[in-house]
């Protein structure tokens, strides 16, 4: 009996020798701070490296395993993630736990936000605890994935937060133009499909640093992971994915509005409204600019290319915002299905943005209004002569 | 008298010739204001973080700039020569539209968009 103790103290010792540097190795070496070893001594039994995880994050997603990502969801999971991964935080494991899978066989992977920390590990002890049998923790988690080159997953709340912000970003669909003409697209998306990714980098933006979000239909669809490394050999060095894509953003916000996505039922725009111009090059004629809004509206699309705040303010009732600074950046999303008149307080702005779009798109229908507006702040206006 | 004459005759030639010299451009500055916002402007805002306006500076400020040709460790020529076009084009659609202009056309646009847009121009310009 003693021996056989003895036996098994010796074998314990010797499993925790061969376990302990394994672990260590995955920790940066400078990093053995007091913080670390803290986090080590809270470890999960069952770890794993980046070649295993790798094995399991593929398009279409593997069957039989979950990924989950035990960080907070706003600053954390939202602004990126691992693509596929579901965020269930730690804090919130209670409230969240029926998110996890039926069968309790299955593959969980926890990770969180590098070596030293714990959430994945106290998670993965909770899940074990409900009963899950088969989990595994990722320690080096997102930081590593990260640094491996992969692509950060963003989630929608983030891309949300960048439209409501005004943030500085391109958002680019990279799907077929037969699925974009049915669908839409989501707002402020630029339209690059990634078929034909490389006819169309002169849309992207001339700064390398500028954020880049590529999206397309979901964790089953190859596109917009295929045009971010097409961007990111281009030199784009913060370039991302919004894995869950389209539907995802329909779940959470509808469906793109009917102003944003080009014409497909074409209603009011089958009757082709008759332009009469003015006096400037591309400009129209003010008289019949302000009869037509007045009598069939609904027959142009109105772009305001003043700045938010002016637009906000107040500008004419069905008019869309598209400041003139971003006009070329954004010239892909404006649909081909009306007359587009650019507006703005004195005809300057406007008519830059004729030039500009007539430069970018010159297959669109655009005209601008040479003319000073005061616009009243409840969506009507005149025009000062 | 007769002399006279083609004396005047010659005088009014040569100055004709020389006015019509002088208007042999025509600068375009609606092409000078694509050229500044598209070419210009995204790297002040990249590198300065913020726009340079026309309405920054005064019309004799804009003429100074532009006689000095000094823009940082390099010249202001060197932003509309066809070499700097030709490397950014790929990614600069008005860079690549205006690929095959005279340079010293393309630098007369832009001083007459920035000379209407100035301070006291004709129609002072912001970049929003």
């Amino acid at each position: 009996m003693r021996t056989q103790l003895k036996h098994l103290g010796i074998a314990l010792a010797l499993a925790l020798t061969a376990a302990l540097p394994a672990v260590l190795w995955n920790a940066p070496a400078h990093a053995q701070a007091a913080s670390l070893q803290a986090a080590q001594a809270n470890y999960y039994k069952n770890l794993v490296d980046y070649d295993f995880v790798k094995q399991w994050v593929a398009i279409p997603p593997k069957r039989g395993v979950m990924l989950i990502d035990a960080r907070p969801a706003a600053r954390k999971f939202n602004p990126g993630h691992i693509f596929g991964a579901i965020n269930i935080p730690d804090d919130k494991f209670e409230q969240m736990k029926d998110q996890l899978p039926q069968d309790k066989s299955m593959l969980l992977i926890y990770y969180c936000e590098g070596p030293e920390c714990v959430l994945s590990h106290n998670s993965a002890r909770k899940a074990e605890a409900l009963g899950y049998t088969n989990i595994k923790v990722y320690p080096n988690g997102y930081p590593e994935w990260v640094a491996k080159g992969e692509f950060p997953a963003v989630a929608g709340a983030y891309l949300k937060k960048l439209i409501d912000e005004k943030a500085s970003y391109m958002l680019i669909e990279s799907r077929p133009k037969r699925v974009v003409d049915k669908d839409g697209m989501i707002p402020t998306a630029v339209h690059i499909s990634d078929s034909e990714f490389d006819k169309h980098i002169d849309k992207l933006p001339v700064d390398k640093a500028t954020e880049l979000i590529f999206y397309c239909n979901g964790l089953e669809c190859p596109l917009s992971p295929s045009s971010a490394a097409k961007a990111r050999k281009l030199g784009y060095t913060n370039v991302k994915t919004y894995d869950l894509g389209h539907p995802d953003w329909v779940k959470l916000y509808g469906a793109p509005k009917a102003a944003a996505a080009p014409d497909a039922t074409g209603g009011a725009a089958k009757a082709s409204v008759k332009i009469e111009t003015g006096k400037e090059k591309g400009s129209v004629s003010t008289a019949w600019f302000e009869r037509t809004m007045k009598e069939s509206p609904g027959a142009l699309l109105v772009v305001d290319v003043r700045d938010q705040n002016e637009y906000a303010a107040g500008t004419i009732k069905g008019a869309v915002n598209l400041p003139m600074g971003e006009v070329a950046q954004k010239i892909a999303s404006l649909p081909a299905g009306r007359p587009i008149v650019f507006i703005c307080s004195t005809g300057a702005r406007s008519g830059e943005a004729y030039d500009t779009a007539k430069l970018l798109r010159p297959e669109l229908d655009i005209y601008f209004l040479d003319a000073k507006v005061r616009f009243a702040g409840d969506g009507t206006f005149s025009i000062v002569l | 008298m007769k002399g006279k004459f083609e004396l005047n005759v010659l005088a009014l030639m040569l100055c004709a010739g020389a006015m019509s010299a002088a208007q042999a451009y025509d600068a375009d500055w609606k092409r000078g204001r694509i050229y500044y916002r598209q070419v210009c402007t995204a790297c002040h805002t990249a590198e300065l973080k913020k726009p340079i306006a026309p309405n920054d500076r005064t019309k004799a400020e804009w003429a100074a700039y532009f006689q000095a040709d000094k823009h940082g460790k390099t010249t202001v020529k060197h932003y509309f020569s066809s070499q700097y076009r030709d490397s950014i084009k790929a990614k600069n659609a008005a860079a690549a539209k205006y690929a095959d202009l005279p340079e010293k056309d393309l630098i007369e646009d832009v001083k007459a968009f920035v000379h209407k847009g100035a301070k006291d121009g004709d129609a002072p310009a912001g970049c929003n």
